[in-house]
């Protein structure tokens, strides 16, 4: 029950924390970090310019398993080099206070007046380009999601596995969702069944909402983001 | 013959209506989850640990054919449950029923605490990965996929078999036991057929031993088969205050074989019926109820006209239950 109550609060937080989608697309055989809703189910820019500077931590996996730091140049849209089998990174966009004036970009201790909610935003993005047994693995970096089998054999109507894990253990009862609707939370072992329903590029997240002790936001909002194609 | 009702509802239990496994519980995904009939038994089982109390209301008031004569008036069998989650994929249920059976004045009238019954419950499930048992945890996605259960059951002789009318007489019919433990097997299955609408399916039967009642009558109910299919229209969602709505249509057929009375077929017992039950079920918080009004839409019985206050001679059936997760 505590899970299910949970479930519902999380999944209204979730739609808040992740307002735009973060996609990476293949460029040659670099890739480019875009942030807009070209691949969501609700309306709105296709492509959101973003802070650069917020992209931190970029990794770059090979079909064996060897990790490589990416290095994240300061101009929008961020280029990444490749090829990779497995890209993360991580963007950060901080802290955010909500007041009866507006939403600002700093920390509650920053802005004047009544606060009504605050928070501090992380959204981690890994793109799984090809499938290898490396792919089914965390990468060990904060919130994540692995696909537990080959999602580029799946077609459109299959149920993909995938695991949601922090700091590379399985994480239960966070919310999951698909082109943003959440479609239940993750189970004792960090699995859940995700259908595909669409071709082309699939992006699953998870949002994971925890309250903040340090006084300068109420809550924590990590969001990770899953992408893989499927084929027509 | 009205006394197999007692029986006939334990199986009838839509029990784990809001017994979701995880997700599926009674929070946000249950507000999208599969529906569930009003009386038939669905696929769901209860999450492991799960409890559900659950109550039954089940009143049906008889056509009456001659005004001469002291005929049924109207029967209503209550029910308590309590389920146990005992696995994800295994719930363990145990009912007792309070039968009423009442005549129209100058008749005689039965009530009391009948047969209480256990039940088993086995869910499973089918997906592209092939059958496997009901798991913990399944997603909305999850859901969608055709779901089954298997489920068994039996009484225990703890109701008044020689129960003794006003007269001092025993009518079998109207016994509040069966004198000896009488079993029921079925299978449900559930699919999903869009996001808001889900068909149910149960096919179940239930099998009676003979007993001598102390009047020197031995007995033998008739067997009873059904087959019972439910579509279930999820209109009303309110996520906010954790309320769904849904229309619900059920069909249900009844086979009932004839009773034995000292091994002799008994005139004036079983046959054939369809009913048909349009109602709704509301999902609030943890709690679930269910309402529907029930009525023979097509009869075949044996010696029909012998039959009054019998299945299949119901002006209608009011069906009410009630269940709350724990």
């Amino acid at each position: 029950m505590r899970r299910t109550l949970s479930f519902l609060c999380l999944a209204l937080l979730g739609g808040a924390a992740q307002a735009h989608d973060l996609w990476l697309e293949a460029a040659g055989a670099d890739f480019l970090l875009l942030q807009g809703h070209r691949h969501s189910a609700h309306a709105g820019a296709e492509l959101v310019a973003y802070d650069p500077a917020r992209v931190r931590d970029a990794i770059c996996v090979d079909a064996g398993g060897r990790e490589r730091p990416l290095a994240v140049p300061a101009i929008h849209p961020v280029r990444l080099a490749g090829p990779c089998s497995v890209l993360q990174l991580r963007h950060v966009s901080g802290f955010w206070t909500k007041t009866p004036w507006g939403t600002h970009n700093q920390p509650k201790t920053a802005v004047d007046g009544a606060v009504l909610a605050s928070w501090h935003s992380e959204e981690s993005l890994k793109r799984v380009g090809t499938w290898s047994p490396a792919a089914a693995r965390p990468l060990g970096r904060g919130l994540e999601i692995s696909p537990q089998r080959d999602p580029f054999a799946l077609a459109v109507g299959d149920k993909l596995s995938v695991r949601v894990t922090d700091e590379g253990r399985p994480l239960a009862g966070v919310p999951v969702a698909y082109a943003g609707e959440t479609r239940g939370v993750s189970g004792a072992d960090g699995t859940i069944a995700i259908r595909l329903r669409r071709p082309g590029i699939q992006l699953i997240s998870a949002t994971l909402d925890e309250p903040r002790i340090d006084g300068l936001a109420d809550r924590s909002l990590r969001t990770a983001t899953l992408q893989f194609e499927v084929a027509p | 013959m009205i006394g197999k009702w007692s029986l006939t509802a334990l199986a009838f239990v839509a029990a784990p209506v809001l017994a979701h496994h995880g997700v599926a519980g009674v929070g946000a995904a249950a507000l999208q989850g599969p529906g569930a009939p009003i009386e038939s038994a669905a696929s769901t089982v209860l999450p492991e640990g799960g409890v559900l109390a659950y109550l039954k209301v089940d009143q049906a008031s008889f056509r009456k054919f001659d005004a001469a004569a002291v005929e049924s008036d109207y029967a209503r069998f209550s029910m308590l449950g309590l389920g146990y989650g005992v696995t994800p994929w295994l719930s363990a249920y145990l009912f007792a029923p309070y039968n009423e059976k009442i005549d129209e004045p100058g008749g005689l009238d039965s009530r009391g605490w009948a047969d209480v019954s256990a039940m088993l419950q086995l869910g499973f499930k089918y997906d592209q990965d092939g059958w496997r048992p009901t798991p913990a945890n399944e997603s909305l996605d999850d859901l969608e996929d055709w779901h089954f259960s298997i489920f068994a059951g039996s009484t225990a002789p703890t109701g008044s078999a020689n129960y003794r009318l006003a007269d001092g007489s025993i009518d079998p019919g109207k016994s509040l036991g069966f004198g000896r433990p009488a079993w029921s097997l079925g299978m449900t299955a559930t699919k999903m057929l869009s996001d808001r609408l889900t068909l149910s399916v149960e096919a179940s039967t239930y099998r009676f031993r003979p007993y001598t009642y102390a009047s020197g009558e031995r007995v033998q109910f008739g067997a009873e088969n059904r087959l019972g299919a439910a579509l279930a229209w999820r209109a009303v969602t309110d996520s906010a205050n954790r309320f769904r709505l849904d229309p619900v249509l059920e069909l249900q057929f009844l086979d009932l074989g004839r009773d034995r009375v000292d091994g002799t077929g008994e005139s004036g017992t079983g046959g054939q019926m369809l009913y048909a039950m349009p109602g709704v079920r509301v999902y609030w918080d943890r709690a679930s109820f269910a309402f529907g009004v029930k009525k023979p839409v097509w009869t075949q019985l044996n010696e029909s006209s012998t039959q009054q206050g019998a299945e299949g001679k119901e002006r209608y059936r009011l069906i009410f239950s009630a269940s709350l997760l724990f």
